[in-house]
C-alpha cells in the first residue's frame, strides 16, 4: 500500500481509529467524502484554469496579431520613408551582418541588389558594387573597423567619378549604421564658388585676389615684373556699341594677351578694362613683353561685323627694385601706367621714383579737396556773356575757384578731374549750383547765370532734385539758369541722362552743349535733344585768325546753329580781330577776356562797360 | 543536543514539557494557543527556557498535521546558548525597521544563526528579512516564517516568552561554535499562462498586471472560488522576476485583498516593471518539491541527521489548502528524505524565510516547503 491513494486511506483509517481499536465509520465516511470533494474541486480548478488560460492566450494571440499587423504597416511606412530618403543608409548588426539597407544606398554605391548575398557583412555588401575599387573598399572597411570613437566619415571618388561622403556611426547594440550621400554636385559647386572667388567670370582670368596671392608666391622666388594694362578706347566701344560688344572685345583682348605670357606667369583682369600680368625676369623681359602686348592689342579686331581698333597703355614695376610686396609693386606699376596714359597712350612706361612724388602730391590734393568745401575755401567767379549785335550782357558763366590756404587761388583745371575721380564733385557741384543761383537772384537785371555740370553729376539721378532745390532756395526763375553739359556726359547711359535733361528743360532751365568740336561732335546728340545753345570750344577761336581750318569749323558750327535755330556761343574771345571774324560769321554770343576776366561776385556790375566794346564791333 | 516533542490537546492538555529545557518552540491555531495559555504555561513550567512560538494554519509534528492543538519541541543544548528578542510590527511599513531592531538585538559573540517568526497579516516579510540581513550580515543564516491563522488572514499571534500577541516579531539567536545549521527551500509549483508585466504597484500592494486590475484576473481564474479570496488566491501563487535577472524568480503569496480598490496585498515586494506569471500546483509536484527541500537540507548539513537533529519545517498555507487531506504526504516526503531519526516540527505559514540558495542572503519565500536543520557537534 504505497500509492498516494493507499497512503491517504491509511491516514483516514488512522484518523477514524478509536482507542479500542475499532473504526469510527461516520468519521471515516466524512474523511473519504471530503477527500473526494477536494479532488473534484482540484479537477474543476485545473480544468477552469486551462480554459481561462486558453482564452487568455487567445486574447494575447489576437493582440499579438494586431501588433504584428500594426508593425507590418509601420514597417511599410518605415520602408517607404527609408527608400525615399535622399541619403543612402545601411544598418549592420552586432555580428557585422547587414540588417537593413535602403534603395538609395544601392543607387549611390552602385550596388546591384541581386548581387548582395542573403547574409553578408560590409565587405560582402561593398563587393557587390561595380564602382568601388579594392582601395576604396579597404578605406571603407578601415572606417568600420576603427574603434576610436562613436562616429567617423570619409569622402571617396567612385570609379564613375562621382564623389560620395560616407558617415559611420556605432549603434548601442554594438553594430553600426552607415549613411552615404552623393556630394558630386556639392563638390562641383564648392569648386565653382572657389573658382569664382579667385577668377573673373567674363574672361576666366585670375582676379585681383588671386593675382595678389600669385605675386606674393612669385616674390619669394626672386626677380619678377608686374605689368598694369589699361585699354585705350575701350570705353568708347562699350558706350557706342554696347556691353555685349565690349565683353566680346575683352575676351578677344584676353586671348591675345594670354599668348604673350608663359606657363607659370600670371595674367589677370582687375576689372573694367584693366589687366595686369606677373612675369618672370627683370625690366628687359618686361619691356619686351609690354611691347608685344601693345602690338597685339593694337591690331585690328573684327567682331560681329564691326572693325574695331583700340590700344593699351602699360605701366611696369620690377621686383625687388620697385618694391618687395604686392601692394607696392601694383601701386608703382599703376603710377607708371598713369604716366604712360598721360604721355600719349599706346606706350609703356617703367616706374620711376619721381612718379611716387607726383602721386603723393595728387593724393595730398585729394585730401585737401575733401576738407575744402566744409572749410569754405571755394568761391565763384563770373564771366560775362555778351550779345555780338547789341553789346548787351546776356548773362554770366559761374566759374569755381579754390582758395587754397597754402597754394592760393587754384583754377578748376587743376582740381576738377581729381574731384570727379574721387567723387567729391557731387558735393562741390551742388554747392556751385546753390551759390550761383543765390548770386544771380541778387543781380539787379534778370539776366541768366550759366553753370558747368560735370558728367558725373549728370549721371546722378539726384541732379534734378539739386537743381530744383537751388532754384527754390534762391527764388531764381528757372529760365535764368543755364546748365552747360559736355558730349561726354551724354555718352554713358544716355537714356537716363537725356531724361534728366528733358525734365530740367521742361521746368524752364536752359541746357547748352559745351566744348562743341572737341569730342565726338555727334550730330545725333543735336538731333536727340533740343539744346538752348551750342558753345564752340576756345581752341577753335584761338586759331581763328591764322588757321583756315578753324575758321571753316567755326563757320560750319555757326551755320548748323542757324539751320537748327540754336544760338551759338564762342568762348575764349581775346582779341578784337577774333571778335570781328565772329561778328562777320553771324555768331550771336561771345565771351572772353576781351570783355571781362572772370570776376568775384561783388565785381560783377563792373563788367557792364563791356557793352560798348561789343557794340562797337557791330 | 536533546530534542523531545511536546503537545497540547483540547481533551488531554499538555504532555512532554521538560522543566530543564533551554528552548521551547510551539505552534498552534490562534484558538488553541489561547486555550492552552501556551506561552504562560510553558514559561512557568520551564523557567530557564527561551519560549518562542506562533499561530498557524496547522502545526507539524513528525508527519502529523495538527489543526486543533498545539505542537512543539523542547531542546536541551550542551554547548550552545540562545537569546530571544522581539520587536513591534504595528503595520507593514514598520517591517524593515523591526527586522533591523531584531538583528541589532541579536548581534553578539559566536552568533551562529537565527530563527525569526513574525506577525503574518500586516507585514512585509521581505522587508523583515532584509532588515535582519542588513544588521547581521550575510554570514549569519536566518530562517523562519510568518505566522498564520488558518486561511482567514485576519489575526495572527507571535509569542516570545510568556506573552503571545499580534503586531509582533520575535527572533532567536544561537551562539556557540558547536551549532550546525542547514537550510533548504523548494516549491514544486509550475508557472503557466501568459507572461505578464507588473504595471502598477506600491510596495507589497499589486494594482495592475499588463495595465489591467490584478484582482480581476484572479477572480476570472477562481470563478466561484473567488468568494473565498484572499485564501483561494493561494491556489495560484504569483511568480515574479526582475527583467534584468530573469533567472532569479521569486514566488509571492497573497495576504489580503481590497475589493473596492481592486488591489491585492502580497507577503513581499511586487515592484513595477518586473515580470509576473501565475503558478499552479499539482499534488505530486508539491510533494516532490517538499522531498527535494528535505534532501537538499540533508546534503548541506555538516553532520549526519539523527535523533539529535531538529528539523524545523515551515510550509505555506497555500500548499495546505491545495493538498487538503493529502498534505501529510509532503511531510512524509521530507521525513523520507531526512531519515526517520530527525525530529520534525513546524507549521503552515503565510510566508517562509530562509537563505537563498545562490547567495545565502535571507529572504521571504512563498508557497515553499522550507527546512532548517539544527544540531550540535558533540
Amino acid at each position: 500500500m504505497t500509492s498516494p491513494g493507499a497512503r491517504l486511506f491509511r491516514r483516514q483509517m488512522a484518523y477514524a481509529g478509536q482507542r479500542d481499536g475499532g473504526v469510527d465509520l461516520d468519521r471515516l465516511g466524512q474523511l473519504v467524502i471530503s477527500a473526494y470533494g477536494e479532488s473534484e474541486a482540484d479537477q474543476r480548478r485545473t480544468r477552469r484554469a486551462a480554459e481561462v488560460m486558453a482564452a487568455e492566450l487567445e486574447e494575447v494571440n489576437a493582440t499579438l496579431e494586431q501588433t504584428v499587423t500594426a508593425l507590418r504597416a509601420q514597417n511599410l511606412r518605415f520602408g517607404a520613408a527609408l527608400d525615399n530618403m535622399a541619403n543612402g543608409l545601411a544598418l549592420f548588426g552586432p555580428d557585422g551582418n547587414l540588417v537593413v539597407s535602403n534603395r538609395r544606398q544601392f543607387e549611390i554605391l552602385g550596388i546591384d541588389p541581386e548581387r548582395v548575398p542573403a547574409q553578408c557583412d560590409l565587405q560582402g555588401f561593398l563587393q557587390a558594387s561595380g564602382v568601388i575599387s579594392e582601395r576604396l573598399l579597404q578605406d571603407h572597411l578601415s572606417l568600420a573597423e576603427a574603434r576610436d570613437g562613436h562616429e567617423g566619415e570619409l569622402q571617396q571618388t567612385l570609379l564613375d567619378n562621382r564623389d560620395i561622403r560616407v558617415v559611420l556611426r556605432r549603434t548601442a547594440d554594438g553594430g553600426f549604421l552607415t549613411s552615404c550621400e552623393d556630394v558630386t554636385e556639392r563638390n562641383r559647386a564648392v569648386a565653382r564658388i572657389a573658382f569664382l572667388a579667385y577668377h573673373d567670370t567674363l574672361t576666366k582670368l585670375p582676379n585681383r585676389v588671386l593675382l595678389r596671392e600669385r605675386l606674393e608666391e612669385r616674390l619669394r622666388l626672386g626677380e619678377c615684373a608686374v605689368l598694369c594694362l589699361d585699354l585705350d578706347g575701350f570705353k568708347t566701344v562699350n558706350d557706342t556699341l554696347g556691353h555685349p560688344m565690349g565683353d566680346a572685345l575683352l575676351r578677344e583682348v584676353t586671348a591675345r594677351l594670354s599668348r604673350q605670357v608663359r606657363a607659370g606667369e600670371t595674367l589677370a583682369r582687375l576689372g573694367g578694362d584693366e589687366f595686369a600680368a606677373v612675369i618672370d625676369g627683370g625690366m628687359a623681359e618686361a619691356a619686351a613683353i609690354a611691347g608685344r602686348m601693345i602690338d597685339v592689342v593694337s591690331a585690328q579686331y573684327a567682331i560681329a561685323g564691326n572693325i574695331l581698333r583700340i590700344s593699351t597703355s602699360i605701366g611696369i614695376a620690377v621686383a625687388p627694385a620697385d618694391g618687395r610686396c604686392p601692394e607696392d609693386l601694383l601701386r608703382h606699376a599703376d603710377m607708371a601706367l598713369y604716366r604712360a596714359k598721360a604721355e600719349g597712350r599706346r606706350c609703356f612706361r617703367a616706374f620711376e621714383a619721381s612718379m611716387g612724388a607726383a602721386a603723393r602730391q595728387r593724393q595730398g590734393l585729394e585730401q585737401d579737396l575733401s576738407l575744402a568745401l566744409a572749410a569754405g575755401q571755394f568761391t565763384l567767379h563770373y564771366q560775362s556773356r555778351v550779345a555780338v549785335g547789341s553789346g548787351e550782357i546776356t548773362g554770366f558763366e559761374a566759374l569755381v575757384r579754390w582758395n587754397h590756404p597754402e597754394r592760393g587761388l587754384i583754377a578748376p583745371g587743376a582740381f576738377i578731374a581729381v574731384a570727379e575721380e574721387s567723387g567729391l564733385i557731387t558735393g562741390l557741384g551742388e554747392w556751385v549750383l546753390y551759390e550761383a543761383c543765390r548770386a544771380a537772384a541778387a543781380w539787379p537785371d534778370p539776366i541768366g547765370v550759366s553753370v558747368n555740370v560735370s558728367p558725373v553729376q549728370l549721371r546722378n539721378a539726384a541732379l534734378f532734385k539739386v537743381v530744383t532745390g537751388a532754384l527754390a532756395a534762391s527764388g531764381l526763375a528757372p529760365d535764368r539758369l543755364e546748365l552747360e553739359v559736355t558730349e561726354t556726359a551724354m555718352l554713358n547711359d544716355s537714356g537716363a541722362v537725356l531724361s534728366v535733361m528733358r525734365r530740367l528743360r521742361a521746368l524752364g532751365v536752359r541746357i547748352v552743349l559745351d566744348d562743341f568740336g572737341t569730342g565726338f561732335s555727334s550730330l545725333t546728340h543735336l538731333h536727340s535733344f533740343l539744346f538752348d545753345g551750342i558753345k564752340i570750344d576756345r581752341s577753335f577761336i584761338q586759331d581763328l585768325e591764322h588757321e583756315p581750318k578753324s575758321l571753316a569749323i567755326v563757320r560750319a558750327v555757326i551755320g548748323l546753329g542757324v539751320s537748327l535755330n540754336i544760338p551759338v556761343i564762342a568762348e575764349g574771345v581775346e582779341t578784337r580781330a577774333q571778335l570781328a571774324i565772329l561778328a562777320r560769321e553771324q555768331c550771336q554770343l561771345v565771351q572772353g577776356f576781351l570783355f571781362s576776366r572772370p570776376v568775384p561776385e561783388e565785381a560783377v556790375s563792373l563788367s557792364r562797360p563791356a557793352r560798348r566794346l561789343a557794340a562797337g564791333v557791330g | 543536543m536533546r530534542i523531545e516533542p511536546i503537545r497540547w490537546r483540547p481533551d488531554s492538555g499538555w504532555s512532554g514539557v521538560d522543566a530543564d529545557a533551554g528552548l521551547i518552540l510551539y505552534f498552534g491555531s490562534v484558538d488553541a494557543i489561547e486555550a492552552a495559555e501556551a506561552p504562560a504555561f510553558l514559561t512557568r513550567h520551564a523557567p530557564r527556557a527561551a519560549v518562542l512560538g506562533c499561530s498557524t494554519a496547522a502545526g507539524i509534528l513528525g508527519s502529523d498535521i495538527d489543526e486543533d492543538g498545539v505542537v512543539g519541541v523542547v531542546c536541551r543544548f550542551q554547548n550552545t546558548t540562545v537569546r530571544l528578542v522581539e520587536a513591534e510590527v504595528p503595520d507593514a511599513g514598520c517591517s524593515a525597521g523591526a527586522g533591523r531592531d531584531l538583528g541589532r538585538a541579536l548581534r553578539g559573540e559566536g552568533l551562529a544563526g537565527a530563527l525569526v517568526l513574525s506577525d503574518g497579516v500586516n507585514v512585509n516579510g521581505s522587508a523583515i528579512a532584509e532588515g535582519m540581513v542588513e544588521t547581521l550580515g550575510m554570514h549569519v543564516p536566518v530562517s523562519g516564517g510568518l505566522a498564520a491563522d488558518g486561511a482567514m488572514f485576519a489575526r495572527t499571534l507571535v509569542g516570545a516568552g510568556g506573552v503571545a500577541g499580534t503586531g509582533r516579531a520575535a527572533a532567536l539567536g544561537f551562539y556557540g561554535g558547536a551549532l550546525r545549521l542547514a537550510h533548504a527551500s523548494a516549491g514544486g509549483w509550475e508557472a503557466f499562462g501568459p507572461r505578464r508585466r507588473i504595471t502598477r504597484s506600491h510596495g507589497c500592494v499589486l494594482e495592475e498586471l499588463d495595465g489591467k486590475p490584478a484582482l480581476a484576473l484572479y477572480e476570472r481564474y477562481l470563478a466561484e472560488e473567488a468568494a473565498g479570496l484572499p485564501a483561494t488566491a493561494l491556489f495560484f501563487p504569483l511568480m515574479v522576476w526582475d527583467p534584468d535577472c530573469p533567472e532569479e524568480t521569486r514566488v509571492r503569496t497573497v495576504l489580503s485583498i481590497d475589493r473596492e480598490r481592486g488591489t491585492m496585498t502580497f507577503a513581499g515586494d511586487i515592484p513595477v516593471g518586473w515580470g509576473a506569471q501565475l503558478m499552479r500546483g499539482n499534488l505530486d509536484g508539491l510533494v516532490a518539491g517538499a522531498g527535494m527541500a528535505g534532501q537538499i537540507a540533508r546534503d548541506r548539513f555538516e553532520k549526519p541527521v539523527g535523533a539529535d537533529t531538529l528539523a524545523l519545517l515551515v510550509s505555506c498555507v497555500g500548499r495546505r489548502l491545495l493538498m487538503g487531506q493529502r498534505t501529510a504526504e509532503e511531510l512524509e516526503a521530507v521525513g523520507d528524505a531526512l531519515g526517520s531519526g530527525a525530529r520534525r516540527v513546524g507549521f503552515y505559514s503565510h510566508g517562509e524565510i530562509a537563505p537563498r540558495a545562490q547567495c545565502g542572503r535571507a529572504m521571504l519565500h512563498n508557497q515553499t516547503m522550507t527546512v532548517t536543520l539544527i544540531s550540535e557537534l558533540s
